[in-house]
């Protein structure tokens, strides 16, 4: 289980009563609304590095749910198999959680829709897709609507995205660049990227595949043709 | 139909009475299909608005070179409705026209200069791309049918220059939510320079523009009821408030 990043809790807005209304599939045409300008941010940042935006833009709509809805520890579980797919593909076992049957539900309905968007956006950024800044643009849009307040959440993406354009600029030539790690979304910690395989490692490690449907077991890795020790970095 | 002939087309141009170019509606990219970066880049620093804007600003050389030869009223509707698509994309769901009911030298360039407002107004909408092509497509369009001429190449390089003094985009980290791009505003006045414009005005100008719109006499255009149905927010065919600050 992931647990919540300082930033966020600082932030005040986890477990915040639920203040917006919902309807089915309004995550759809939320998304829609990728603000264009973000979009233009993200083309300029490499592919990894979206990959990586895009779960830590979503995280702040888990956290924000978090205690309100039981699905909350379902997306949680969702987006940690995510987090060890942006090093391996294979560690990420159910593509996308089913659907809930009632999609209208103010906390249910959000959670499908991020977690949804979420494995868009991640697909997107792998496959260097032409609509990979507008996939995480869309996670944006759907994550401000449920916040009382944007100001914190406002605050850390520009912060974040100005990081994450001066590290990590987007080049032709090596489109998906270093992988992003978890750690990387808190704008206190440094950019050092002689810290990566450490950082991988430990968020590998700290995955407990046993307690996560959604996360693969060594086993099941093995049979896919993983080579090396799973859940460590490197393998 | 509201739009007056637009002082900047040089009259001779629509009173040129015959036909003087080549067209093939089977092969129509010679005429138009070539992409000049460095033309390109004049604009490239431009809000999107604005480069829709003089996309569109371009394009009534050809609409008004043809309308001696052309009662059909359908390419002024759709120049209208691009006019109005550009301050808001609801206003219209889309100026595309189909091949086979606009063809021969006179239809064919109308339904190419149609496709491309089209295209730059609503294909790339919504995308982190700025449609950057439109106004050098539609330039290529305009030469071949009008001549090449220096008095619309200086008039379009004296447009640019205007837009750039009032309409460069915004930084987008400074602007991520695109709260400054949303209440950029474009009227068609800024196209005419024997006019004095300043930013301002934009808003009042746009604003009498939707007022004198008669949408229903344009099959382009929505009616304040569809649209409202849809979901717009504020009053159709009036600069909503929030936007003219």
């Amino acid at each position: 289980m992931l647990q919540v990043p300082s930033y966020i809790d600082r932030s005040g807005i986890v477990g915040l009563p639920i203040q917006y209304k919902w309807k089915s599939h309004l995550h759809m045409t939320l998304a829609d609304k990728a603000p264009k300008n973000i979009q233009t941010v993200i083309q300029s940042i490499s592919c990894n590095a979206t990959f990586s935006l895009s779960l830590g833009i979503g995280e702040w709509l888990i956290w924000r749910l978090h205690g309100i809805s039981n699905r909350v520890v379902a997306t949680n579980c969702y987006v940690e198999a995510l987090w060890a797919s942006s090093v391996d593909d294979r560690y990420l076992k159910v593509q996308i959680p089913p659907q809930p049957k009632d999609q209208s539900d103010p906390a249910t309905g959000p959670l499908y829709g991020i977690e949804a968007k979420l494995f868009r956006a991640a697909t997107n950024a792998s496959l260097n897709h032409p609509e990979r800044a507008k996939a995480t643009a869309g996670v944006v849009s759907i994550v401000r609507y449920t916040l009382p307040d944007t100001t914190a959440f406002d605050d850390w993406l520009k912060t974040t995205l100005a990081r994450f354009g001066h590290a990590f600029p987007y080049d032709n030539d090596i489109p998906k660049g270093v992988i992003v790690p978890r750690k990387w979304l808190d704008p206190g910690v440094p950019l050092d990227v002689t810290a990566i395989p450490e950082l991988l490692d430990r968020q590998l490690h700290d995955m407990d595949y046993e307690q996560n449907p959604f996360l693969a077991s060594p086993t099941e890795l093995k049979a896919a043709g993983f080579q090396g020790e799973p859940y460590r970095y490197p393998s | 139909m509201t739009l007056r002939t637009p002082s900047y087309v040089p009259s001779r141009i629509f009173e040129e009475p015959s036909i003087r170019y080549a067209w093939d509606d089977w092969d129509v990219s010679p005429f138009y299909l070539s992409i000049d970066e460095e033309l390109m880049a004049e604009w490239a620093n431009l809000a999107e608005p604005a480069i829709c804007g003089l996309t569109i600003a371009i394009s009534e050389w050809v609409f008004f070179r043809q309308r001696r030869f052309e009662s059909d009223p359908t390419p002024m509707q759709c120049l209208e409705a691009a006019w109005c698509a550009n301050i808001d994309r609801r206003y219209s769901e889309g100026l595309e026209v189909s091949r086979e009911k606009w063809l021969g030298p006179v239809r064919g360039p109308l339904r190419v200069a149609m496709n491309l407002l089209h295209s730059t107004l609503y294909e790339a909408y919504g995308g982190a791309d700025k449609p950057v092509e439109g106004p050098s497509l539609m330039s290529n369009l305009t030469e071949h049918v009008c001549g090449i001429t220096d008095e619309f190449r200086e008039w379009r390089t004296q447009c640019i220059a205007r837009l750039q003094e009032y309409y460069v985009a915004p930084p987008p980290l400074t602007d991520l939510f695109d709260e400054q791009l949303a209440r950029i505003v474009v009227p068609r006045e800024v196209f005419d320079l024997q006019r004095s414009f300043h930013p301002d005005e934009a808003p009042l100008l746009v604003d009498q523009f939707l007022r004198g719109i008669d949408f229903r006499s344009n099959p382009f255009l929505l009616t304040p009821e569809a649209m409202l149905q849809e979901g717009f927010e504020g009053i159709p065919y009036r600069l909503n408030s929030t936007r003219s600050k």
